[in-house]
């Protein structure tokens, strides 16, 4: 039975590389791909959400970025059977998006983007898409997570306006630094916000803070220890719920953003 | 230049610095998964899935709450669209999708999910059969009467409050929950890594616990349950035992066995199951769907329709074929369907900002705790605040004494400030007293509301020295917390709506837990069965039972009697030659005016198969036998210990031929005679013990020759006992039993009646008492009571006298004898 499936599995996997090669829009689901073909310029934002892929979709440089807008939460395929994965819809156009096959066709070489950026929201759903995102990547590409090609896109988590200004900062160091450098009366009338969703800002704001090359700051997923990437993606995302409470329960002081 | 040339030098334009560019910054992705994941999860347990042990609620519903609070949707005003809330809720506190706010919304307004809605919603808020609510642009909400007092003193300080998501609001942390919401309305909810599934429970019930837990902080567990019987689910339904709800209040974990509340109905040919409630979370369509399936599949045979009524709360009516065992449907239903569920129960709740799993006691503690808190944080309040008013009073009071120079210091002042500083510095007034002063109208000068503030002045002062004294007694806040929870409870409880059922043996850990009553127990003639508490019958010194009442039904009357204790076995045995065992607990109990239960809801009796006899087996039992007769004259004796291994289930008693029917049961100590009559009208009269001593499947011997006739009866007869003999046209007499001479097992006996055409044959034979009545049923139904007393007693080879007038069709089809009906005796 077992066998069985997995070469069922398989033939779909090859079936799916084998599409991808004639390329067409329909195989790519809502991706929107960039103009040029130079894998070493193209990258692809994997964007959470239906709402931000508009804002992104307006606010790239269409040249060189793709996007493709995922809908809500993508299957955990360290949980799903192989042959269930394949015949997720997103986790197919991921698939023919990226062009290099998986398992044994797996082909590094034909990968159609330099770097692959999760641009996800700024909350906790945000931080488990990535997650799951990762998962995925870690599982069926490997390589790819490997030789660094995959990157966290660093959407503003504050926005502060006084007066007529909106200015987007980083994180809460970079929060603290622009406040410090405010007047005393316009600090003391400076309105925070926590940023919620990338769907909050307008298409220029999006490109300006997150997208553009210029002036964004893209966060490099390393591999470094193959064997502790292992065996944090089975604890955490695998079958057995002890083990994942447990580790919640060892590490709950460490939490760093608690969604209110 | 062709189209592909523009490109390559668009591109060019990235050249060779294209990386580069870039600032970079690194994470390994252990550390990147590890992180992500964390918030994440901790994000989903502290504020999303689990509730708050102080208010039960998961933060959604707080903000649907106090939004609605805030927005002023209160229970005396209008219902308002939903759509506004869902709005407010989403706008000011809870940036999430408005579907997820909505549905939170509509289960609490929902009567089969929430034990006491919060929510009070107006139109279509779907119904237990999955349909969901209309959208929200067409529901309307108000908040309902009981949330108030989830809110109640939180304008009093009593509990933290917190910027919003935009720090252009403030929301509570938590809510002031002046019941124990957490137990009373239970909540589920799946986080990462763990569970919650808190059950709901009866208001007055827990407000007792609470109480008892206040008077005797050292109370235990089994204690509790003295006030907490366990969950009240809103619809209803029947737990099984009660282990399950010990080890969960004991642990925080267990399970519990839910069954729906289902009675089986004769309807002329064929049985229905009627199910009035169902198990707490199932679907009716869900449960219709997988009868269906299952009768598709041949897992259950003998349903032939099914039908759901949701008008009067639930009534699903199951058609059954007319072959079929409706007890043998019913515990299929309950294994294969959700008609019968586990209900896991997990105590798992946020104490702070930590998940645990609590047992009852550390609830309520914690709870109470929490109570003192508000209460303490209230009495600060009220006392700062009279503290405050009582400053300005002593302002008040210095200015009227002083009024005429008041009066002329701010005549005489140029400006506001000026007249400010000089009635300070004049009377040594703060600042906050001046203001007051100069803020008093002209008509607060008179003498009378000189007098007024004087008043009011002492009535404040009491009251801040009973404020502080609360603050320095912690007795006085908990004698507080009762007497309010005390008036929630004379407010909003209600009766309990889900029965635990304390017999169901396999779900209890100790059968000693049942208390040992004597009861009484009947069985009617078309099969109804109860029990009755000692306290609804009387024993009489004539050996005989009070009945009045019981025998009201005319068309049913008590055929089967006796009296047990609830932990004696009790034996019934059919007219198929099966018998049954249960406990006398097992039989439902009843006031004495109600009819009782069908028997088939007990035991898995066939179509047409009746109880022919109910015996109980006390634990110190003086008779040592049984002795069966069947309607084609063979005796059976048997030990009863044969039958100390009998299950509810049934077994074969005695093995029947093709066409026979067992007739007759009785006990015997070994020394009896038996007398067994026949149709013909023949009676034989021998000694037991001519019967020899048989297994328990065995068919038995002949115990008379009916010739042409078959059985009618047999009894045990003794020296001066009186046999009563009526005949199908309605015939009857008594004669003395000693006019019927010895003879043998299996012989044709003596003749007991003169039978004739007039009189027909005889279709009963009774060892009669005066004390007795006798009921005469006809086969057109009729139902005739005579007192025995009346019939008269004559010797033996006569044709007895009419008993009673039948028309030419009509025949007597049984007889019965029966205690007298008390008419007299006052029984109240």
């Amino acid at each position: 039975m077992l066998a069985c499936r997995a070469r069922n599995a398989a033939k779909k996997a090859r079936e799916i590389t084998r599409k991808s090669d004639l390329a067409t829009t329909n195989f790519f689901g809502k991706l929107s791909d960039c103009k040029s073909k130079d894998p070493k310029v193209s990258e692809i934002f994997i964007v959470e959400g239906d709402s931000a892929g508009g804002s992104a979709k307006k606010g790239r440089d269409a040249m060189t970025q793709a996007i493709l807008p995922l809908k809500g939460k993508i299957l955990n395929v360290e949980k799903a059977r192989l042959d269930k994965a394949l015949s997720n819809e997103e986790i197919r156009t991921i698939i023919t998006a990226f062009g290099t096959g998986i398992g044994e066709e797996f082909d590094l070489s034909k990968l159609r983007y330099d770097k692959i950026i999760i641009m996800t929201d700024a909350d906790v759903d945000g931080s488990h898409i990535r997650v799951l995102l990762l998962t995925l990547f870690y599982r069926f590409f490997k390589p790819i997570v490997e030789n660094g090609h995959v990157y966290a896109a660093q959407p503003p988590l504050y926005r502060i306006m006084h007066g007529k200004t909106r200015k987007y900062v980083l994180d809460d160091r970079e929060k603290d630094e622009y406040l410090a450098s405010l007047p005393e009366n316009v600090r003391a009338r400076a309105e925070i916000a926590r940023m919620k969703g990338l769907g909050e800002m307008d298409a220029d704001e999006l490109n300006e803070t997150t997208m553009d090359i210029e002036k964004r700051t893209l966060r490099r997923i390393n591999v470094s220890d193959c064997v502790a990437a292992d065996a944090i993606f089975e604890k955490l995302m695998g079958d057995e719920v002890e083990p994942r409470r447990k580790f919640i329960e060892e590490n709950a002081r460490y939490v760093k953003n608690l969604d209110v | 230049m062709n189209e592909n040339d523009k490109e390559n030098i668009e591109i060019d334009k990235y050249g060779g610095t294209f990386h580069e560019r870039d600032s970079l910054a690194e994470n390994d992705i252990v550390s990147e998964v590890k992180d992500s994941f964390l918030d994440y999860s901790m994000s989903v347990i502290t504020s999303r899935a689990i509730p708050d042990l102080r208010d039960g609620l998961k933060p959604v519903h707080r903000r649907i709450l106090w939004s609605m609070y805030e927005e002023g949707n209160m229970p005396d005003k209008p219902h308002k669209k939903s759509a506004t809330t869902v709005g407010y809720v989403m706008g000011h506190y809870h940036p999430h999708g408005d579907s997820s706010i909505y549905e939170a919304m509509v289960r609490l307004a929902q009567d089969f999910n929430q034990r006491y809605m919060l929510v009070d919603g107006h139109g279509n808020f779907g119904n237990i059969e999955g349909d969901g609510a209309a959208a929200y642009r067409y529901t309307e909400v108000r908040l309902a009467k009981i949330s108030l007092e989830l809110l109640r003193d939180i304008n009093k300080d009593t509990v933290d409050m917190d910027d919003n998501f935009d720090t252009t609001s403030k929301e509570p942390k938590v809510l002031p929950s002046r019941f124990p919401n957490i137990l009373v309305n239970g909540t589920m909810g799946i986080a990462v890594g763990m569970a919650t599934n808190i059950p709901p429970h009866n208001l007055g019930e827990v407000i007792d616990g609470c109480i008892a837990y206040i008077d005797n902080p050292d109370i235990d567990t089994l204690d509790l349950m003295e006030y907490i019987k366990g969950p009240d689910f809103p619809t209803g339904g029947i737990i099984l035992g009660n282990s399950g709800i010990r080890k969960a209040y004991e642990t925080g974990r267990g399970t519990i066995t839910i069954r729906s509340r289902a009675v089986i109905e004769e309807a002329g040919t064929h049985s229905n199951i009627v199910i009035t409630e169902v198990p707490y979370g199932a679907n009716t369509m869900d449960l219709k769907n997988k009868v269906a399936e299952l009768v598709r599949d041949k897992v259950i045979d003998g349903i032939s329709d099914y039908h759901t009524d949701l008008k009067h709360g639930v009534k699903i009516t199951i058609t059954l074929k007319r072959d079929a065992n409706p007890q043998v449907v019913l515990n299929n239903l309950y294994k294969h369907t959700n008609f019968q569920i586990q209900y896991g129960i997990i105590f798992l709740m946020l104490d702070g900002q930590t998940p645990k799993t609590l047992g009852l006691k550390d609830i309520i503690s914690k709870y109470i705790d929490y109570q003192k808190e508000i209460i303490i944080r209230r009495t600060r309040f009220d006392l700062n605040k009279d503290e405050k008013r009582v400053h300005i009073l002593e302002g008040y009071k210095i200015a009227q004494d002083n009024i005429d120079e008041v009066i002329k210091i701010i005549k005489n002042a140029e400006s506001d400030s000026e007249a400010k500083e000089k009635l300070m510095s004049r009377f040594s007034l703060t600042e906050i007293q001046t203001d007051a002063i100069l803020e008093l109208k002209l008509r607060r000068l008179t003498g009378l509301e000189r007098d007024k503030i004087e008043a009011e002045l002492n009535e404040l002062l009491k009251e801040i020295e009973e404020l502080k004294s609360i603050l320095a007694s912690n007795q006085k806040v908990l004698d507080i917390i009762k007497k309010e929870l005390l008036e929630i409870k004379n407010k909003y409880a209600d009766e309990r709506r889900t029965h635990i059922d304390m017999t169901a043996i396999d779900y209890i850990e100790d059968e000693s837990l049942i208390p040992v009553d004597s009861v009484m127990v009947t069985l009617t003639n078309k099969g109804y069965i109860k029990r009755l508490g000692v306290d609804n019958y009387k024993l009489q010194n004539k050996g005989g039972v009070g009945i009045k009442g019981m025998s009201t039904n005319e068309e049913d009357f008590v055929e089967h009697m006796l009296v047990a204790t609830t932990h004696d076995y009790l034996l019934f045995f059919s007219n198929k030659g099966k018998v049954y065992r249960i406990k006398g607990y097992e039989i439902p109990e009843f006031s004495r005016q109600a009819k009782g239960l069908p028997i088939i809801n007990i035991l898995p009796l066939e179509k047409d198969e009746k109880i022919s006899g109910m015996f109980v087996i006390s634990k110190n039992e003086e008779s040592k036998y049984l002795v069966f007769t069947t309607r084609n004259g063979l005796v059976k004796k048997c030990e009863i210990s044969e039958f100390a291994n009998i299950r509810k289930t049934g077994k074969i008693a005695i093995k029947l031929r093709e066409n026979d029917e067992l007739i007759s049961v009785m006990k015997t100590d070994g020394k009896q005679f038996i007398a067994v009559a026949s149709s013909n009208g023949r009676l034989v009269n021998f000694d037991e013990n001519e019967i020899r001593i048989m297994g328990r499947s065995a068919s038995g011997v002949k115990g008379i020759e009916l010739g042409d006739g078959i059985c009618i009866d047999a009894n045990v007869v003794s020296q001066g006992k009186e046999v009563l003999v009526v005949t199908e046209n309605g015939y009857g007499k008594r004669t003395s039993i000693d006019e019927y001479r010895i003879t043998h097992r299996g012989s044709k006996g003596v003749k007991t009646l003169n039978s004739t055409d007039k009189t027909g044959n005889i279709v009963a034979f009774k060892v009669v008492n005066n004390e007795e009545d006798l009921m005469i049923i006809t086969n057109s139904g009729i139902v005739i009571r005579i007192p025995i007393s009346q019939i008269s007693v004559m010797s033996r080879v006569t044709q007895g006298v009419r008993l009673i007038n039948l028309k030419d069709s009509q025949k007597v089809t049984s007889v019965f004898n029966i205690p007298k009906e008390e008419e007299s005796e006052n029984i109240e």
